[in-house]
């Protein structure tokens, strides 16, 4: 069982190195055109702009909005997570569990009537997804927190603030590390879909590709999707492995 | 449940003063927004916070106020858009507003914390749906018929249907391969240690990746085939319409089919195995008497997250050609016009989540009567 | 009867088990018991062939098991596991019934025989018939373990751990009641525990097995009276007899009196005079071991056993040693 773990561990600080290392390298321009021409699907050139500010900008919708996520998905799980909110919660579950369900595409085009194209509607559904796995997550987290646990501290004196702090989040952390891994590595996807609405990013080519029906198009842009959402999970595995 | 219903009442109070009905000269021309009339702001005020005194006095009536309120809003919605088209040419469009929206929203969760009191207070839950035949009959005498999205679906009319159909076509098709070919494989597979493990990892990994970038994996090498053999081609093998992206879309959903069909048979308890086996059935028949009614339940909900994950993936695979609601989606996004991607985008949100509530009652049903729910 | 030859298990390079020679007696209760990793439970698993041995024979009725489908074995051969094994998406009844169904008995005659079953078991058919397995306790649920086993009225029974999972008192009473069925059925029972006091309690018979071998085959008197090495001393302990005295009611090793005069019986009162009873008494349902500690605390020599406070018998040291027991 411990072997098995360090080898897991090994392997994932091995893919950690490895998928934002193939990553770069086919950001280098004219390596993945270079391999992708001679599949015959058709023909890639030069991109505008170039396929590093297509995945810069990909990066920084996606991060962006996990900042926005995290700052509004922790206080509201531990908003109703509190002594007294069951009805509350279980709004914010049923909530949660219709935002699992709907369509990436349908959320995002709802949002292009009140905001307009652009960044604006995919950053608000990437915050919508986002919020997704974070809250609940961390209202798992928080309501698994051992009841044993806090009745010690509330036995120490402590306050209901101490609490949270000294006990409950840091015993939740591993579950909501994993929420933001999971969300982040999510709206690596919804964000490709934002291409559809003028987000730019990694789903332009995609899209414009499938448009065009010129395949090295689609494949160019998948590839680079793909190996942004293996490296991001990667390197957020390396901070949120559970205990 | 106050905490729910207040916020339910804040978007009902802010939506009444708000513009209902954003009237157009034609369907992509800018317009003019209209508000209500003060009779009915005063109504809609007194009906926003009705809900929160109920639940305060009356907690099992909460419901009355609340559907009182969605049907009103509904109603207004209806009556304010045929006022605003009253002498406007054919082409002109009355669409939903900001203050139509927020009101439907806190109405709906005025309706959702109405069925939490109905719940505490024991009462039957059958209350918490007369808003649906409310809704219906306000539907059929054609109250709505002039908000702008229906005007759009009417002007579409069986087109519309026919898009509808080959979404749930695409979906069903690619749901039912997807369990055709991942059942035996889930089974295949759950009994060999390695090739589990495999499976599992694999299934984890393609997980990560993007359902568009994977659509478009999936396209190369059904293009790259097609281009290599034109006969091919003839067959209906290529990189756009309906064969690749149902190819794609089985693909993706034998994904969630394999893995939990794999996690589920390995979930089934030893010990059951075991007795099994000891009491002298054939391997036959341990799957068919022990292992699989055992593994149903969670095989079903993978099941269940792939036919919600097609109806979205679909929607994208209109990009390719395949039709569904998608194509209204796109094109409206394209056009900027509002009501085409209303007509796309709300019906698939719809589709995905009756999919979601039919398969989980089906997993519900199942549980119980596979002892899960003892 | 159920004879193993030679019986050997190998796994990758290690023998699990080597040259095993072993009858097991029709109609008695043979305890195999050792140390984990003896290669117990691989023993009593090549019996029905959920394990084939890599070499040997098992002779059941005198036929050779390699002879018949594992599957037609099995059905013939009653089988209990300490994880009980109930299918959790059947009733009880269902659960009960599997075998008789496997073996394509009929339904009514099924049903008739599945609440005379509960009943065996001490579960109340009608409360019991109907409900799921996650609505049972640990206990009922190895009861309802026992009567799917006994369902199609197999000769043999193989147990493995049977009552290893439960808490103490439930324990000690599925072996009360175990003990009772097997008194009455008298089937040819094969019960693997590493559990002394289960051994010597339910036990005709032990085999005592270490590092694949046998190391001692006999009652439970031979075990601890005659062991044949330093490990069967070792393992069984020093205080094996004051444990085979604590499976054991003291009534059993009683000297019933004669009449109901309530003068001594004629093997203790030597002189055939009357002599009154011991004054200390001890009701015949105490275990043995309790009733030795009571002859120890009193110092005195012989007790008077009661049943419902009526003397029905004395016992004493001599009675409480090994000659003594007389084996039901």
């Amino acid at each position: 069982m411990n072997a098995a773990r360090r080898t897991g561990g090994r392997l994932g600080n091995w893919a950690a190195l490895l998928w934002p290392a193939l990553l770069l390298i086919c950001l280098i321009p004219g390596v993945l055109p270079g391999l992708i021409n001679p599949l015959g699907l058709g023909n890639v050139g030069a991109f505008e702009p170039p396929l590093w500010r297509l995945t810069l900008t990909h990066l920084g919708l996606v991060l962006l909005s996990c900042v926005i996520v995290l700052g509004l998905g922790l206080p509201l799980a531990v908003a109703v997570t509190r002594a007294r909110r069951d009805a509350l919660r279980q709004l914010a579950e049923t909530l949660v569990g219709l935002g699992q369900t709907v369509p990436t595409l349908a959320v995002l085009a709802l949002a292009v009537p009140v905001l307009g194209f652009g960044w604006a509607p995919t950053l608000l559904g990437l915050i919508a997804y986002g919020l997704v796995p974070v809250v609940s997550n961390a209202v798992v987290g928080l309501r698994g927190v051992s009841p044993g646990a806090l009745d010690a501290a509330r036995g120490m004196g402590m306050s209901a603030r101490q609490r949270l702090w000294r006990v409950e989040l840091p015993l939740a952390r591993p579950v909501i590390l994993a929420g933001v891994r999971t969300s982040t590595v999510y709206n690596v996807g919804t964000a490709t879909v934002g291409a559809a609405l003028g987000a730019g990013g990694l789903g332009e080519p995609i899209i414009n590709g499938l448009s065009q029906q010129n395949t090295a198009l689609v494949l160019t842009g998948a590839v680079l999707a793909a190996l942004l959402a293996l490296s991001l999970d990667a390197l957020m595995s390396l901070f949120a492995a559970p205990h | 449940m106050q905490a729910v219903l207040l916020l339910a009442a804040l978007p009902m109070l802010a939506g009444a003063w708000l513009p209902w009905v954003l009237l157009r000269p034609n369907r992509l021309a800018p317009g003019e927004y209209l508000r209500l009339p003060p009779v009915w702001v005063a109504a809609l005020l007194v009906l926003a916070l009705l809900p929160l005194a109920a639940a305060r006095w009356r907690p099992a009536l909460t419901w009355v106020p609340a559907t009182l309120a969605l049907l009103l809003a509904v109603w207004l919605l209806g009556t304010r858009t045929g006022a605003a088209l009253v002498g406007q040419a054919a082409f002109a469009r009355a669409s939903a507003a900001s203050g139509a929206w927020l009101t439907l929203l806190g109405a709906g969760v005025a309706l959702y914390g109405a069925r939490l009191c109905t719940r505490a207070a024991g009462r039957p839950a059958w209350t918490g749906l007369l808003w649906a035949a409310g809704v219906g009959a306000l539907l059929l005498n054609g109250t709505l018929s002039n908000w702008s999205v229906l005007v759009e679906a009417r002007s579409e009319g069986p087109r519309w249907v026919q898009e509808l159909a080959q979404h749930l076509r695409l979906v069903s098709t690619a749901l039912g391969l997807a369990v055709l070919i991942g059942a035996p494989l889930a089974v295949w597979a759950s009994g060999r240690e390695r090739v589990a493990a495999a499976v599992l990892g694999v299934a984890n990994a393609v997980q990560t990746i993007p359902s568009l970038a994977l659509l478009g994996l999936l396209i190369a090498p059904l293009s790259a085939l097609a281009n290599a053999f034109p006969a091919l081609r003839s067959a209906g093998v290529s990189g756009i319409g309906v064969a690749p992206a149902l190819t794609a879309m089985t693909l993706y959903a034998l994904l969630p089919v394999l893995r939990n069909g794999v996690v589920a048979l390995l979930g089934v308890p030893a010990g059951a195995v075991d007795a099994a086996r000891g009491m002298g059935m054939t391997a036959a028949q341990r799957f068919w008497r022990v292992e699989l009614p055992l593994a149903l339940p969670v095989w079903l909900s993978g099941v269940r997250q792939a036919a919600v994950l097609l109806v979205g993936v679909a929607a994208v695979a209109s990009l390719i050609g395949a039709g569904g609601l998608g194509t209204y989606i796109f094109k409206g996004l394209q056009s900027a016009a509002t009501d085409l991607i209303l007509l796309g985008a709300v019906p698939a949100a719809l589709l995905a989540v009756a999919v979601d509530a039919a398969l989980r009652g089906l997993e519900t049903l199942l549980g119980r009567r596979l002892g899960r729910a003892a | 009867m159920i004879e193993l030859h030679h019986l050997e298990k190998r796994f990758g390079g290690s023998l699990a088990v080597q040259d095993l020679n072993l009858i097991f007696p029709d109609g008695e209760l043979t305890a195999l018991l050792g140390p984990s990793g003896c290669g117990k439970t691989t023993t009593l698993r090549m019996i029905n062939r959920l394990t084939e041995p890599s070499g040997g024979r098992v002779l059941l009725g005198g036929q050779d098991t390699r002879t018949l489908k594992p599957e037609a074995l099995r059905r013939g051969i009653g089988y209990v596991i300490q994880q009980v094994g109930l299918f959790p998406h059947l009733n009880v009844a269902q659960n009960v019934a599997t075998v008789p169904d496997l073996l394509g008995r009929d339904r009514r005659a099924t049903a008739a025989r599945v609440d005379e079953l509960l009943d065996l078991v001490g579960l109340d058919p009608d409360t019991f018939r109907h409900k799921r397995p996650g609505e049972l306790s640990g206990g009922q649920a190895q009861r309802v373990g026992v009567a799917r086993a006994l369902a199609a009225d197999p000769p043999v029974l193989l147990m493995d751990e049977p009552f290893g999972a439960l808490d103490p008192l439930a324990r000690d009473r599925l072996q009360d009641a175990f003990r009772d069925i097997q008194r009455r059925l008298r089937k040819t029972v094969v019960m693997v525990t590493h559990d002394i006091d289960e051994a010597l309690r339910l036990g005709d018979r032990v085999a005592l097995m270490n590092a694949g071998r046998l190391e001692q085959f006999g009652t439970p008197d031979d075990l601890i009276y005659r062991p044949v090495s330093d490990f069967v001393r070792q393992f069984l302990g020093e205080d094996a007899a004051l444990r085979q005295l604590a499976g054991q009611p003291v009534g059993r090793f009683m000297v019933a009196l004669h009449g109901p005069d309530g003068l001594q019986p004629g093997r203790a009162g030597t002189g055939g005079a009357a002599s009154p009873l011991p004054a200390v008494a001890v009701e015949e349902t105490l275990n043995a071991r309790s009733a030795l500690s009571v002859l120890l605390r009193e110092g005195t020599d012989r007790l008077t056993v009661t049943r419902g406070g009526q003397p029905v018998g004395t016992v004493g040291w001599h009675d409480l040693r090994a000659s003594g027991p007389e084996r039901p």
